[in-house]
């Protein structure tokens, strides 16, 4: 029960609508690109001011104002082409659109800038308020990454942190160029995000555990992450709190341009890594709950079959009883037996957690349980009544005797109905149900041929008893024969698993003892009590192998 | 004198600083490739041949026949489109589509199986459920694919490289079918029909997806 609620709500909630791994993904790597926009486009908007690469910068912002505008649209409502889909979660919107209202104003203090229409308030708005949108867009990054709670994994921060360091490397260039421009209030600043900018390079490298971050051990990241390094090195030494020459600050423009395409390519190496981990994680999990489900089919068809060998082992020991051997074991074997096959039935029906069964939905199958049903009510009395009389109910045994047969064919026609019901098409599939439904039958001939030879024994219509033990006996021998060596006909195939080959040579050395002795006609006492005794011990060893079949694959 | 030296370790590098320097295997893949790495779980995983030139098979690969049916010899190309891989194609769809998300190694076994010992960087996913109607759907989506409406755009489905057993198993051959028989474009599945037996043959490298360590066999 506990399997199949944990594998419906596997399917419930990997089944659910809404976007994929990678939509999610590409829409949290373009909610993060925004941040390093701001940051680009504030430091072209000083570019411009300070009149560094003044063409290039301004044809620069202005794309960057596209993108940034598209981008902010596109996740609101989608955009085919960005890749993105419209966001769902309402907080995320209301978040989105609060920027964007926001964002209206500093593009219009960016447009004055490309214009030529700046003043120094227009500078000190752009100073003050890129802090603002950039604090506002990495609260809708965060959200983002939230949302992606189903398959959290530790090394995601080095998406995030790898996507920030593009926005620092704009970063740093903005506040430089701001000292350039005047604000002396600038330099701390910069040498905050210096400091971060550094940290973070480091962390990616070999781990930081306050930033979250694991050391990455993917070499072929790892030798961009050391080439940035290098870069970093050159570009650091530009990036001081100074007045430049033109030159220097042509140059510092061109390694924080160079230092943020390559953390871009990394960060897009982390996504494709950590992708495919989502990927083989949600995938193993779809492939543990049908695992669960198919050993569930094995485990019912297994119960289903010992339920047979219930039906003969019951029948055997109510003669047993009747006959005084092991009187008080045979007793407590009885009341076991019928337990079982009750606790069983009933579990087919209505489900059971202590043996593993989920409550019957199939019509066809509750159907063939109340089959079941019909013939174990009056048999499960009868046997009631021997175990009452210590085996002294003549009536009692007859019923036992007579109907034990027709509770074992309904039994057996459970058996086939769970596998009807649990086909997979496929011939592997198929073939290993058939060995579990056919070696766990052998278990109920052992049973079946006990009893048989005791009612000869007895002198219960000794001629037709002695025709089914016969019959009991190949059936058992032939089957035996097709578990261990194969049969086409009959859809086994031969066991190679060394296990598995190893218990039926177990089982046919026991049998090769047990099989003359059950064909002698008049047995003394002593080779009747060996049959006594050796048969739950041929009973166990062929559930050992049955037990095997169900796990042990052969391929 | 000088120019020498120079002349002699420009030459060193123009006859390949990277094999001068590279790590050095007695055994390699090609003549240009000791081994590739591919990517599990953001560790990195060597795929490489054994390295004793006398090792030999010791598992059940080293059986030649199986009882049929089932176990019957596959076709070269048992689905008509669908390209066959060898050995080289598989570790260079490893080293190319694997590392850059571009594209999903399979391994079309019973997960019994594929927890003993599988190609590195392989998924499982057991043919028997590409034909579960309960799992298809989320199957595909994860492999890439959209559905729009009643229909599925497979247009940036990743490329699909499916193994089993080997060529006397039919595992594979089963799963290719089912992901035909569920829209995927043939020209996005490749069939390596080795599977495990002949990647073990030429001594290249197994691992365990569950220890997540390498398989010694």
């Amino acid at each position: 029960m506990t399997r199949l609620l944990i594998a419906f709500f596997l399917l419930f909630t990997l089944g659910n609508a809404g976007p994929t791994t990678s939509e999610l993904a590409k829409d949290i790597n373009l909610a993060g690109k925004q941040r390093m926009l701001i940051q680009r486009m504030s430091k072209e908007a000083l570019m411009v001011a300070l009149h560094v690469n003044e063409q290039e910068a301004k044809k620069d912002l202005k794309k960057d104002m596209e993108l940034f505008s598209r981008t902010l649209q596109g996740l609101l409502q989608g955009d085919k082409e960005l890749g993105l889909v419209p966001v769902e979660d309402q907080k995320i919107k209301e978040a989105i659109s609060d920027l964007q209202k926001r964002w209206a104003p500093f593009k219009q203090a960016l447009e004055k800038v490309i214009d030529g229409n700046f003043d120094k308030k227009t500078i000190e708005y752009i100073k003050k308020n890129n802090l603002d949108l950039l604090k506002r867009m990495n609260a809708i990054v965060e959200m983002y990454v939230a949302l992606n709670k189903g398959a959290k994994i530790k090394r995601a921060q080095a998406i995030n942190l790898a996507g920030k360091e593009r926005m620092l490397s704009q970063k740093i260039a903005k506040d430089v160029l701001l000292v350039q421009y005047g604000y002396k209030d600038q330099a701390p600043i910069l040498r905050e995000d210096k400091k971060l900018f550094a940290r973070i390079l480091h962390g990616l490298q070999k781990g930081d555990k306050k930033l979250g971050l694991e050391e990455t051990k993917l070499p072929w990241i790892n030798k961009e992450l050391h080439k940035a390094q290098k870069m970093w090195q050159e570009y650091e030494k530009l990036a001081v709190p100074k007045k430049l020459s033109k030159e220097k600050l042509r140059a510092l423009v061109q390694k924080s341009n160079l230092l943020l395409s390559q953390m871009d390519k990394i960060t897009k190496m982390y996504e494709k890594s950590i992708n495919r981990e989502k990927r083989a994680r949600a995938l193993s999990q779809l492939v543990s709950s049908f695992e669960k489900q198919e050993q569930e089919a094995k485990h019912i068809i297994n119960l289903a079959g010992k339920q047979r060998m219930l039906t003969q082992r019951m029948s055997k020991l109510a003669l047993m009883d009747a006959l005084n051997i092991d009187k008080q074991k045979t007793q407590k074997l009885l009341k076991n037996s019928y337990q079982l096959y009750d606790k069983t039935l009933r579990g087919f029906l209505v489900g059971d957690k202590e043996l593993q069964l989920p409550p019957a939905k199939n019509e066809v199958i509750k159907k063939e349980i109340a089959k079941v049903q019909e013939v174990w009510k009056p048999f499960k009395k009868s046997v009631e009544q021997v175990l009452a009389s210590q085996g002294k109910d003549p009536n009692a045994l007859a019923y036992i005797i007579a109907d034990n047969e027709e509770l074992l064919k309904r039994s057996n026609d459970l058996v086939q109905t769970f596998k009807k019901e649990y086909a997979t098409h496929n011939f592997l599939e198929d073939a290993r149900k058939e060995i579990v439904d056919i070696a766990g039958r052998q278990r109920m001939l052992t049973q079946k041929m006990t009893k048989e030879k005791m009612l000869v024994t007895l002198g219960i219509d000794p001629q037709t008893n002695w025709k089914k033990m016969v019959t009991t006996v190949e059936l058992f021998d032939t089957s035996l024969k097709r578990l261990m060596y194969g049969d086409k006909k009959h859809y086994i195939i031969k066991p190679t698993n060394p296990k598995l080959v190893a218990q039926y040579k177990k089982v046919a050395s026991l049998w090769q003892e047990l099989k003359p002795l059950y064909l002698k006609k008049k047995n003394s006492p002593k080779e009747l009590n060996r049959i006594i005794q050796k048969n739950p011990i041929l009973l166990k060893e062929m559930d050992k192998a049955v037990k095997l079949s169900e796990v042990v694959l052969e391929y | 004198m000088r120019s020498f030296t120079a002349l002699f370790f420009l030459m060193i590098w123009m006859l390949g600083a990277n094999s001068l320097f590279a790590e050095k295997l007695k055994v390699n893949i090609t003549k240009d490739l000791p081994y590739v790495d591919v990517d599990v779980w953001g560790v990195p995983v060597r795929i490489q041949r054994i390295q004793d030139t006398h090792h030999k098979l010791r598992n059940s690969y080293i059986r030649t026949s199986r009882p049929t049916p089932p176990f019957y010899i596959q076709k070269f190309q048992p689905i008509p489109g669908i390209e066959t891989y060898g050995e080289l194609e598989t570790i260079y769809f490893i080293r190319d589509k694997l590392n850059s998300d571009q594209g999903l190694l399979i391994d079309g076994r019973m997960p019994q199986w594929y927890k003993q010992g599988t190609i590195p960087g392989a998924m499982n996913i057991p043919f028997s459920m590409l034909a579960d109607k309960r799992y298809t759907e989320k199957i595909l989506s994860l492999f890439g694919a959209q559905k729009k409406g009643d229909k599925w755009d497979f247009s940036k489905a990743l490329t699909i490289l499916v193994f089993d057993n080997g060529p006397w198993c039919q595992q594979a051959v089963t799963a290719i079918k089912h992901l035909v028989a569920l829209g995927y474009p043939k020209e996005k599945i490749k069939y390596y029909r080795g599977g495990m037996q002949y990647w073990q043959i030429v001594g290249l490298t197994v691992f365990n997806p569950i220890t997540l360590k390498e398989v010694k066999y």
